[in-house]
């Protein structure tokens, strides 16, 4: 009888909420198609592919090999140092990406010239649509080491020139600033659109009680911004294990001297297999990346639910 | 209410796959040639820029193997950069094709073979390819060989890797340099100084990020192999052989000389950077096409003789999917187009009349070139605004000793072509196929180490001593002793077996 009423319940629920329910339907069915069906793909990471016939053939029949397709990963002396690159250099980005933007959105926030205001964050955006390749380039022509800006700039001061690609000191700075040189545009757009999502009467209120500007600004947006920093941040603490391959690999041009500052576990993946070609050993590294994400995520989650139960992603 | 919407979607969708399912339905439907024969269309992948004209080409292409063998080809072209890896996916996905490009240097041949990507083909050789069996020199079929068995139809060009020295004339001519006489890496020291005292300009030693040192060893897995000349077959690390390490001893002092652009081990290939001496991989009458596009003259020297290993002598192979519904059409098709004159020039340079026209041989140089084999009776002249739009890399298709030459180039390249052919030394390794399996962990670990140290060390522009030694204690860490000894064991069973 429990379990009867149990059921309209739920009847019940989908009825109330039909139009809601239609709503997420295109989303649920494209999660289902792209994103649940094909993890029974994950059991390529356990096997030595090899063809016989069509994919779903060719997985079945394949020799199943445990976990020999990760040893690659764990398996060069410099294991360590690529989690190591991977890991500081994306934490780095997580509390640039937050801070920085955060910071120029509330400049941009507080400019009385609103068309400048699209200007700037407009200028400041471009650079996000550029590929890495194009950056790279760019790049090249200042760092270039006979004829880039800076070489030129340095040889006409009196200095000798700097050999940019093969100086491996100088790229943790300069990765570092290109990503958020790249990226700034984009997260100021979303932390400026949830500043002007707040609601002006708080702002009214703190005027009326004689708050200053520097006052409004840490009593009110930074604590309403809270939620969003909060769910980004969990986000981006899933993908600590992956790293943007066209920043490591295109702008340092792929020059061995950086491997020790640029090599993260993207570029080392990506040059293992393109001389052997095991999709067995791809898929290995993916699911790892992936595992070692969706495990950071829950803690990551777990961590905020313990400080602020409100805010936690689920 | 509720079972209606559900009705309604599922009949929605039900409709939907139907219609689609008839659509498909339509277009398989069969085509018969002029003699009544079923038509079969073959899917063919190919390294290379799509053309503007491909498609002018193959309909013509079409129209005459229909006929001819009911045969219809369906062309496609990938861009060099993405062939490897959209191959790896189409392969591996056992999407639909008949035919593809292999190479060793390109969707690599033998792991394609080993993953079992490719339909063995002795069997059809001997009946549907007869005549390209037995046209093509037999050590380009003996390199096809694994374990035995043959997986692609090799397109016959020069067999033998032929590292040059290529010169840029003006310079030759101004200071009047031996060039033909110059061949080891120290023969061009004096030359070098030369040119970097009185042509400040001039970059003496030209090296992209692409360059490798003289390399006297067949590197069966990168930096793994056996030295050119070693008859006993001894397995080492290239870096760690006397030769190599004099050679990057060698390259370290030009670069500290200032011979070599400081920015070798990044730069990529710059023509407009005035340079006296730079290396290519050559092979007869390569100086020709280096000329054309550099756009001025150059002459070349070979460093050492040429070795014919599996390496170069899988330069361009194309193979049959082990899917593929009509295996021998396509023995056939590859069959017609390396031994039909009219259909191999077709595919190569396009309609006659259109991209290029027949241009007379002249007498004196048709007589002189008379009783060698590969000679026509007539040159191709390129139609200079046509041919942009059909410029395909020729031995994609098949062998080149059936095309016609271009009118820059003598009656008898190909004659050469051959006469290189057969005077080119096999090294002691030629035949050994390294399966890579027992030791797949280790060898992926090599890629990183050799990027991180081998372009800087080739082009000298960090000293050997030091990182030699960084890198071959990082190799060992990767393993390299375990696959030394794994190829030393599986070579030894081979040359037991010959």
């Amino acid at each position: 009888m429990e379990k009867k009423g149990k059921k309209t319940g739920a009847l019940a629920r989908f009825k109330a909420n039909k139009e809601l329910f239609l709503l997420s339907l295109p989303g649920a069915v494209w999660f289902l198609l792209f994103a649940y069906l094909p993890l029974f793909g994950v059991l390529v990471a356990f096997k030595q592919y090899r063809l016989s016939g069509g994919f779903f053939e060719s997985l079945i029949t394949s020799k199943f090999v445990g976990l020999d397709n990760f040893k690659f990963l764990f398996s060069s002396g410099d294991a360590w140092l690529i989690v190591r690159n991977t890991i500081l250099y994306n934490a780095c980005f997580i509390v640039l990406g937050i801070v920085l933007p955060i910071i120029v959105a509330l400049m941009l926030n507080e400019l009385r010239n609103k068309g400048m205001a699209k200007i700037y964050q407009s200028s400041m955006f471009l650079p996000y649509f550029l590929s890495w390749v194009v950056v790279s380039y760019c790049v090249y022509a200042f760092l270039s080491p006979e004829k880039g800006y800076f070489n030129v700039l340095l040889q006409q001061l009196g200095y000798e020139g700097v050999s940019w690609y093969t100086e491996s000191a100088f790229w943790p700075f300069i990765i570092i600033f290109m990503s958020q040189w790249k990226g700034i545009g984009y997260n100021t757009v979303v932390y400026l659109a949830s500043i002007c999502g707040i609601d002006k009467t708080y702002y009214e209120a703190a005027v009326i009680d004689g708050a200053t500007k520097w006052q409004q600004i840490c009593y009110i947006t930074l604590p309403l911004l809270r939620p969003v920093v909060l769910i980004l941040l969990i986000m981006a603490v899933g993908g600590i294990f992956k790293a943007d391959f066209g920043l490591f690999y295109q702008l340092p041009r792929d020059s061995g001297p950086l491997y020790p500052v640029t090599n993260v576990l993207d570029t080392y993946i990506f040059r293992a297999l393109k001389t052997n070609g095991e999709i067995g050993m791809s898929s290995a590294a993916a699911l790892f990346q992936s595992t070692v994400g969706f495990v950071l995520i829950l803690a990551a989650n777990k961590l905020v639910s313990k400080v602020d139960q409100e805010n936690a992603l689920f | 209410m509720k079972n209606g919407f559900w009705k309604r979607a599922v009949a929605m969708g039900c409709a939907a796959t139907m219609t689609a399912g008839m659509l498909a339905g339509c277009g398989s439907k069969a085509e018969t040639n002029e003699n009544g024969d079923e038509v079969v269309e073959l899917v063919w992948y190919q390294v290379g820029d799509a053309q503007k004209d491909a498609q002018m080409v193959i309909d013509k292409v079409n129209e005459y193997t229909m006929n001819k063998i009911g045969v219809k080809l369906k062309v496609n072209y990938v861009g060099w950069g993405d062939y490897n890896q959209k191959m790896q996916v189409i392969i591996n996905t056992g999407d639909t094709w008949d035919l593809c490009f292999t190479s060793s240097w390109a969707n690599d041949y033998l792991q394609n073979v080993n993953k079992g990507a490719f339909l063995e083909l002795d069997e059809l050789l001997q009946n549907q390819g007869k005549e390209v069996f037995d046209a093509v020199d037999p050590r380009f079929w003996e390199a096809a060989k694994v374990n035995g068995k043959i997986y692609g139809v090799p397109s016959e060009k020069e067999i033998g890797t032929n590292m040059m020295w290529v010169f840029t004339k003006e310079y030759v001519d101004k200071y009047n340099i031996p060039y033909q006489d110059l061949h080891t890496l120290e023969d061009l020291e004096p030359w070098l100084k030369l040119i970097k005292e009185n042509e400040p300009n001039v970059v003496p030693l030209y090296l992209t990020r692409d360059y490798t040192a003289p390399t006297y060893m067949d590197k069966i897995q990168d930096p793994v192999g056996v030295e050119y000349g070693d008859k006993d077959l001894v397995v080492k690390n290239v870096l760690q052989t006397e030769k190599m390490q004099s050679t990057l001893n060698t390259m370290r002092k030009y670069y500290k000389d200032g011979y070599i652009n400081k920015d070798a081990a990044t730069t990529s290939d710059d023509k407009s950077i005035k340079r006296f001496v730079t290396k290519g991989d050559g092979q007869p009458y390569a100086e020709l096409i280096w000329s054309k596009d550099l756009g001025y003259e150059v002459v070349a020297s070979s460093i050492m003789d040429p070795q014919v290993t599996n390496g170069s002598a899988r330069g361009a192979l194309t193979a049959i999917n082990k899917n593929t519904k009509h295996p021998e059409k396509a023995v056939e098709l590859l069959n017609l187009i390396n031994t039909d004159q009219y259909l191999r020039n077709l595919l190569n340079y396009g309609i006659e009349g259109v991209h290029w026209d027949k241009v007379p041989v002249d007498e004196a140089e048709l007589k002189a070139a008379e009783g060698k084999p590969y000679i026509y009776d007539c040159k191709v002249k390129l139609n200079e605004e046509k041919r942009k739009d059909y410029s395909v890399p020729y031995w994609v298709q098949g062998g080149l000793f059936s095309t016609y030459v271009m009118d820059n180039e003598p009656i008898d390249k190909w004659a050469t072509f051959k006469e290189f052919n057969d005077t080119a030394d096999e090294a002691p390794s030629f035949g050994f196929d390294f399966n890579l399996d027992p030791v797949s962990t280790e060898v992926a670990g090599f890629r990183n180490v050799l990027d991180e140290f081998g372009r800087a060390l080739y082009t000298g522009s960090v000293e050997p001593a030091d990182y030699l030694a960084q890198m071959q204690k990082k190799l060992e860490a990767t393993g390299i002793q375990k696959v030394i000894d794994e190829m030393q064991r599986q070579i030894d069973e081979w040359k037991a077996a010959k």
